[in-house]
């Protein structure tokens, strides 16, 4: 990968101050932009903002529809009224499943309605409300059914801000499912005057989407990617089915591992060392240095940090399904 | 009726003559208007009895007509309902009209929301009206935003949630009235941060398609329509003429003096006991918290029960009880810090004595009118302190039933508060250019220096690392800020300069009627800590400074004095400090702080001629009287606390070449007194002679020239001289 060699000099360049390789970023005296200096990326420029796409050999595989669809039917506790205890009661008496409730004289109504509501063929936006509704939002039930879905509905999707609440969105990053490969765009506003168009690109990546998938994008993300919006007056889109990885990490590995942040997850459970990476904490930081002076050096190291956050969260997401099995 | 209770006065055993004055100012009948307003509200007023006044139809009115207004009439002449109605009126004509009520603190919000409530059950009205504050439950906080058409809520809340305005769309965009109730607390530099903070909400209103009409509710004041403006920066209706009725109401002005054996505290019980035995319902305010319990426990010793001190921060449940027990008349007496002076209604009662003069007619008056039940007559007893101001007024009765009011200054703001402002706003919606003036387009572009704006086709916006509404918070938009932190929690936030003079290692805050002592200082980490403790005594700082005059705005005078506006560096230090206890010090310590340097106002005096009769060698004496005078009575004519303006003077001034009487405003980069006391300077001026002159003591005593705050221990000082000095200025100076 090109950028990897990038990378790779940006951090040769800093433990040695040899200045034998040329800076790949700097074309006769002027700043380059990235195509040319990796050619082979496919990248669009935009008036304030850059684009960058590329693929990764990536294939999601998704439990058997006709399994998480009995999943949830034999789920009773997806109706009000019935808790774990009357769970099991109801088992126990012979209602296996939610179509089987139908005859029960207390809970038979609910149970009709519920089948009403998720439809037939089954509507996984009826159904991800019911979770939502009834379960906690770490459940399994969530991720298995993804199955309901086209993977080609699914968006992952990162973005990094200047600092905290209220701070310049300068990088949102996006990664969805094709034939084989998981797609990744990272829109990189070239100074402060992108953010806007950035949020307006994000909308209309979201055109179509069934599924976010995020780390900690319940509380961080979108919020500010919501509150930005509102800031430039620009028309927020409505929320779609979001599922916080975050959230399902915690479930399964908060005994294992000293900590929750990406970084751990990746490298304790996915098996990916990051041999060259900026800390989150220096993202805003290095992004400042390259508006001040104009130098794109610093953007390099971002960009491989924030894609990289893209890959691991489509993995991560392969392994948690491949934990939760039904 | 007063006759008889006079006769009565007389007659008891411990009065040694002290009622020196007796003024009263007879009961004037209700002057009605009828206006056809909203049926609703019609029948829910003719079901509670009431009619409108005058001054109530002339404010619906006004606001009915797109006007903004200030209502200034005084306490208990149905202010609240004079704008609640219009308001009201609004929201019935609109049902997606809403309105949002600001107030100074959130005390007074909570009482306001249950007028309203009371108004929206008694006329079925849907109004949801709530409070929203740091107080309010997360859990509710959706459904208030979601629901409520009046929202009630506090200045330095607001600013909090501003950058959170989407969330305040739905309230925003139907926004039709702004109310700042208790408007007369908002001076100084809290009224200028408030005035910028009503710009930047004015702004996103805006942005939402609001364009909502403001009503100001304040205190009489000097100057209404100038102090609104200053605040909204908008034209306003005054309606100042109450139009309701009031009983007889005489003031008593009681020499405490002339009993030296008895502590004012003892004579105030005194009072106290003998009007409730006599009957009369009666509140003392007091000026701390102890001394509100030591009234309420000595006359309980004297009439037994019936007497109740009155804490701040009660909670609503223990306020209805007070009411109740008020209006049952199980309680005939109460004893109160000026927690009780206004906003919170616990209804009219028959007397109010004021054990102190508390430091503004504004005050005073609010303190007043807690007495007068419908139309009876009612009583007001003042007890002065010893020092300049209380006695003035003990001496000047009319002066103090003229209803002449102290001015309301909101000063302009300094570069640095600016700035705070501009980060701000730019957080909250990108700032446009054509948003700004010269000055603020100049303060933008240094903060796009400073990596806190960028500028882009948007406008400008804001990329802190930092929340720009927790760097730059309302109290302080400099950024830089002490807290007051007491057993764990912060009470009061204040700029370091106030921080140096009443939070030094020591030093008695009083903070809500309570005492709290402060133990440490950190100015670089910017904190206070202290504990909160009992205690009788207070401190005041000794505090020295130098002051550089930078340049002169304007000046008047002739050959003989001239007197000189300007701007001048002010290098201050709190050398130490006293600690008084009924009136006595019982020690000076001294402090090691830090000094601090600041361009402030600065008003001077300079003496070009010989004084007849003021040698040379009692010049220092004369000039120093002179000071202190003049500081004494700037509490007069500008609303400010002793302490808010400083004095500097000297024989041989370096600036000016003569002998010099300099004051400057106690605040970083000025808060527009001095300028005040510059334009009332022959008020100041006379009213300074006359205490000084008709004060009995010879050498001078506490309650002429002798300053608590004075950082030389009121060395030296000449009472001889300080009256030729000032009457020398009065002839000669031709001040106009």
């Amino acid at each position: 990968m090109e950028i990897d060699k990038a990378a790779g000099w940006l951090n040769r360049r800093s433990s040695s101050d040899k200045d034998e390789d040329a800076c790949p970023f700097i074309r006769d005296g002027r700043l380059a932009t990235l195509k040319e200096t990796f050619p082979s990326l496919r990248t669009q420029w935009d008036r304030s903002f850059l684009t960058i796409t590329e693929r990764f050999p990536f294939g999601l595989s998704l439990p058997d529809r006709e399994e998480v669809k009995s999943a949830l039917l034999s789920n009773l506790s997806l109706l009000y009224g019935i808790g774990n205890h009357y769970d099991r009661a109801l088992k126990e008496a012979g209602y296996k499943s939610i179509p089987s409730l139908t005859l029960h004289p207390r809970f038979g109504k609910r149970a009709e309605e519920r089948l009403n509501e998720w439809g037939s063929p089954i509507d996984p936006a009826a159904v991800y409300r019911t979770l939502y509704d009834w379960l906690p939002s770490s459940h399994p039930l969530f991720l298995q059914s993804l199955s309901l879905i086209e993977p080609e509905g699914i968006l992952f999707f990162d973005l990094e801000t200047l600092g905290l609440a209220n701070s310049p969105i300068f990088l949102i990053a996006t990664g969805r499912i094709t034939g084989g490969n998981l797609m990744v765009n990272q829109h990189l506003a070239s100074s402060l005057e992108g953010e806007a168009s950035l949020l307006e690109e994000f909308g209309r990546e979201l055109e179509g989407v069934s599924v976010l998938i995020s780390y900690n994008g319940k509380a961080f993300d979108w919020p500010i990617f919501r509150e930005r919006s509102f800031y430039y007056g620009i028309p927020s889109p409505v929320e779609p089915i979001h599922i916080d990885l975050l959230h399902h990490s915690r479930r399964r590995y908060r005994e294992m591992l000293p900590d929750l942040q990406l970084k751990t997850v990746e490298e304790y459970i996915l098996n990916v060392a990051r041999d060259v990476d900026l800390p989150s904490s220096l993202v805003p930081v290095y992004y400042t240095r390259y508006l001040e002076t104009g130098d794109p050096d610093p953007l390099l190291p971002i960009i491989v940090h924030n894609r990289q956050d893209i890959v691991s969260l489509a993995s991560l997401l392969s392994t948690l399904l491949q934990a939760s099995r039904c | 009726m007063l006759n008889s209770l006079l006769a009565d006065l007389h007659r008891e055993k411990w009065y040694r003559g002290q009622l020196t004055h007796v003024e009263t100012i007879p009961a004037a009948p209700p002057k009605h208007a009828s206006i056809p307003i909203h049926p609703l509200l019609a029948s829910y007023l003719e079901r509670n009895g009431i009619k409108l006044y005058k001054h109530q139809a002339e404010a619906i009115e006004a606001f009915r007509t797109g006007h903004d207004l200030i209502i200034t009439t005084p306490t208990a002449s149905g202010k609240t309902l004079a704008f609640n109605i219009p308001v009201l009126e609004a929201l019935i004509e609109e049902e997606d009209a809403t309105a949002i009520y600001i107030y100074p603190l959130k005390a007074l919000a909570n009482d306001q929301l249950e007028k309203i409530r009371a108004i929206e059950e008694g006329s079925r009205i849907d109004l949801s009206p709530s409070t929203y504050d740091g107080d309010t439950p997360s859990g509710a906080r959706e459904r208030i935003k979601r629901t409520a058409r009046i929202v009630l809520t506090n200045a330095h809340a607001l600013h909090q949630y501003l950058p959170w305005h989407h969330q305040w769309a739905r309230i925003f965009s139907g926004l039709k009235a702004i109310v700042l109730d208790e408007a007369h607390r908002y001076r100084g530099v809290f009224g200028t941060n408030v005035s910028l903070l009503l710009r930047r909400l004015l702004r996103i209103v805006g942005h939402y398609g609001g364009s909502p009409q403001i009503i100001i509710s304040s205190a009489g004041i000097a100057n209404p329509v100038e102090f609104a403006r200053s605040l909204t920066g908008r034209d306003t209706i005054l309606i100042d003429q109450d139009g309701s009725s009031h009983g007889e109401k005489s003031f008593l002005f009681w020499d405490p003096m002339i009993d030296p054996d008895r502590s004012i505290t003892v004579q105030a019980a005194r009072i106290l006991s003998f009007l409730t035995s006599h009957g009369l319902q009666t509140i003392c305010f007091t000026r701390s918290r102890f001394m509100a319990e030591s009234v309420a426990a000595t006359a309980k010793r004297f009439v037994g029960d019936g007497i109740s001190a009155y804490r701040a921060g009660y909670l609503p449940l223990e306020r209805r009880r007070l009411e109740a027990d008020l209006r049952s008349g199980k309680i005939t007496g109460i004893v109160s810090t000026s927690a009780l002076e206004s906003g919170i209604d616990i209804g009219g009662l028959d007397a109010a004595i004021l054990a102190g003069f508390p430091g503004s007619s504004i005050a005073a008056w609010q303190q007043a009118g807690r007495a007068g039940r419908g139309d009876s007559p009612s009583i007001v007893v003042f007890i002065p302190y010893e020092n300049p101001l209380d006695r003035y007024f003990l001496r000047h009765p009319r002066l103090f039933l003229s209803g002449r009011r102290e001015r309301l200054v909101v000063p302009n703001i300094d570069r640095r508060g600016r700035a705070g402002q501009i980060a701000c706003a730019a957080a909250e919606l990108p700032l446009r250019e054509e948003e700004l003036d010269e000055e603020e387009r100049s303060i933008a572009s240094s903060l796009c220096d400073e990596g806190i704006l960028a500028k882009t086709s948007h406008g400008y916006i804001y990329r802190g690392l930092k929340r720009a509404h927790q760097e730059f918070t309302l109290d302080d938009l400099s950024g830089q800020t002490v807290r007051l932190v007491c057993d764990g929690s912060i009470i009061e936030t204040m700029d370091s300069l106030r921080a140096r003079r009443d939070a030094h290692p020591g030093a008695v805050i009083i903070h809500r009627g309570e005492t709290y002592v402060i133990e440490r200082l950190d100015l670089d980490e910017g904190t206070a800590e202290g504990r909160r403790e009992e205690v009788t005594y207070h401190t005041h700082p000794l505090v020295s400074s130098e002051v550089k005059i930078l340049s002169i705005e304007e000046s008047c005078g002739t050959e003989a004095a001239t007197l000189s506006f300007g701007r001048g560096l002010v290098t201050e230090r709190v050398v130490g400090y006293k600690t008084i206890d009924a009136g006595r010090t019982i020690s000076v310590s001294e402090l090691d702080l830090p000094p601090h340097i600041y361009d402030s106002d600065v008003m001077w005096i300079s003496l070009h001629s010989e004084i007849p009769g003021v040698a040379a060698s009692d010049l220092p004496g004369a000039i120093h009287g002179a000071e202190h005078a003049l500081l004494a009575m700037a509490p007069l004519l500008i609303l400010c606390d002793a302490g808010d303006v400083g004095g500097v003077s000297s024989p041989y001034n370096a600036d000016t070449g003569f002998p010099t009487i300099l004051f400057y405003d106690a605040f970083t980069g000025g808060a527009g007194i001095t300028k005040g006391l510059y334009r009332s300077f022959p008020r100041l001026l006379d009213s300074a002679l006359s205490l000084v002159s008709e004060c009995p003591c010879k050498e001078g005593c506490p309650a002429c020239i002798l300053s608590p705050r004075c950082g030389s221990q009121n060395r030296p000082l000449s009472k001889r001289g300080t009256i030729r000095v000032l009457r020398f200025l009065t002839e000669k100076g031709g001040f106009l």
